[in-house]
Parts: structure tokens; sequence; C-alpha cells
């Protein structure tokens, strides 16, 4: 396939996607400035659960990489 | 060559689109308490993340006629491994930091956070670096 049609068909098929995953990372930093901003006004810290839970968002789970890898290993076994 | 400039031009596109609101790096305009510092490290996991994501949800690559735009499985492997890594190093840094005040500048952090940190940064940094090297194409 040409190279700049497999592009375009990539772009077309992911997309909107592409820019939705960049809004949600520019999302967290966002909220975290937001929840900063929040337990100032209530002239208090960022609570250690806060911070856990933001941290959660950032890191996601282990499983979905899980997921992800033994995929990948399988469509090695596979030959891939 | 049009392989690797085909998957250049979309790793490039995640990290375009994702690097326009990165996090104040370390030294810049804004004060960076250590938590702050965690919270950055958290968000480029994110970032090195999706672009990972993004890499893997590619078509496999395999013996011609290959798709010009493709993710070798084997990269896939190594790469999430080292994100596992990651998350690792920032669960460890987040617990340290969590220890201590919330205002605490990351300047004034005890060299045993430090340490946790900048373990944490360099893990990502691994992945990160990953994610170029299977963009360049190359063997994992």
């Amino acid at each position: 396939m040409n190279t700049a049609l497999a592009i375009t068909t990539f772009l077309l098929t992911n997309g909107p996607s592409l820019i939705q995953a960049g809004m949600d990372v520019a999302a967290l930093w966002d909220e975290y400035a937001a929840l900063g901003k929040k337990a100032s006004a209530e002239g208090r810290d960022l609570s250690a659960e806060e911070f856990h839970s933001f941290m959660d968002k950032c890191l996601g789970t282990d499983e979905s990489l899980d997921g992800i890898i033994a995929k990948a290993k399988a469509d090695i076994a596979a030959g891939a | 060559m049009k392989r690797i400039m085909a998957l250049a031009v979309i790793v490039g596109l995640v990290f375009g689109i994702a690097g326009c609101r990165l996090p104040p790096l370390a030294g810049e305009t804004l004060p960076q308490t250590a938590r702050q510092a965690v919270a950055a490290v958290g968000v480029s996991y994110a970032t090195v993340r999706t672009a990972f994501e993004t890499y893997a949800d590619l078509p496999r690559c395999g013996p011609p006629p290959a798709p010009p735009v493709c993710s070798d499985p084997r990269w896939v492997v190594k790469i999430g491994e080292n994100l596992k890594a990651a998350r690792v190093s920032i669960r460890l840094a987040e617990s340290a930091v969590s220890l201590l005040p919330e205002a605490t500048p990351a300047a004034a952090m005890p060299p045993e956070t430090v340490k946790a940190l900048n373990a944490a940064k360099e893990a990502v940094s691994g992945a990160e670096n990953s994610v170029s090297a299977a963009k360049s194409g190359g063997a994992p």
C-alpha cells in the first residue's frame, strides 16, 4: 500500500482518538492545578487521598498493560 | 525508510498533541513543590503511555508486504514491561513524597526522596527512549 495512503487511512481512522488522548493528558495537568487551587481556596493542603487519586489517573492500571503485553506475546508466539 | 518516516509522523503527532500542554519542567517559572514534582512525573508517564498504546494498537509488523505503519510485538512487550517498572518507581516516589508536608519545596526534599523521584524520572525516561527506539524501526 502507498505510504501516504496508509498514513491518511491511519489518521482518518485514529485521528479523533489521538486528539482525544492528547487532550486527556493535558486535562490531567489542568486537573492537578484545579485540585491545588480548590484546596488552597479552602485554606488547606492537598490531602494525601486527593494526591493519590490524581496519581491513579496518571498511572492507569497494571491490568491494562498486562493485556497489551499478553496480546503482543501471543502475536510473537504466532510468528508475527 | 518509508515505514520509519510514517511511524515518525504518527508518534510525532501523538507527542505533539500531548506535548502542547505538558507540565512545567523543573527550573521553569512555576515554583515546584515535592508533590508537584511527582505529579509532573505522573503526567509524563501518562504521555509516554498514551504514545505506547497508540503504537501497540498499530497493525503488527511482519514479513513483506508488511503494513507500512506497524508495531513490532517485541517492542510492545519491552516497552510494556518498562512502563510497569516505571509505575512501581513512581508509586515509591509518591509514597516518599506523601510523608512530607504538602507545601514542601522540591528543593527541600530529603535525599532519600530525591533518590526515589530521580529513579521514577529515569524509569519514565527509559520507557520514553524505548518508544523512540521503536519508532526508529530498530530491533528491540
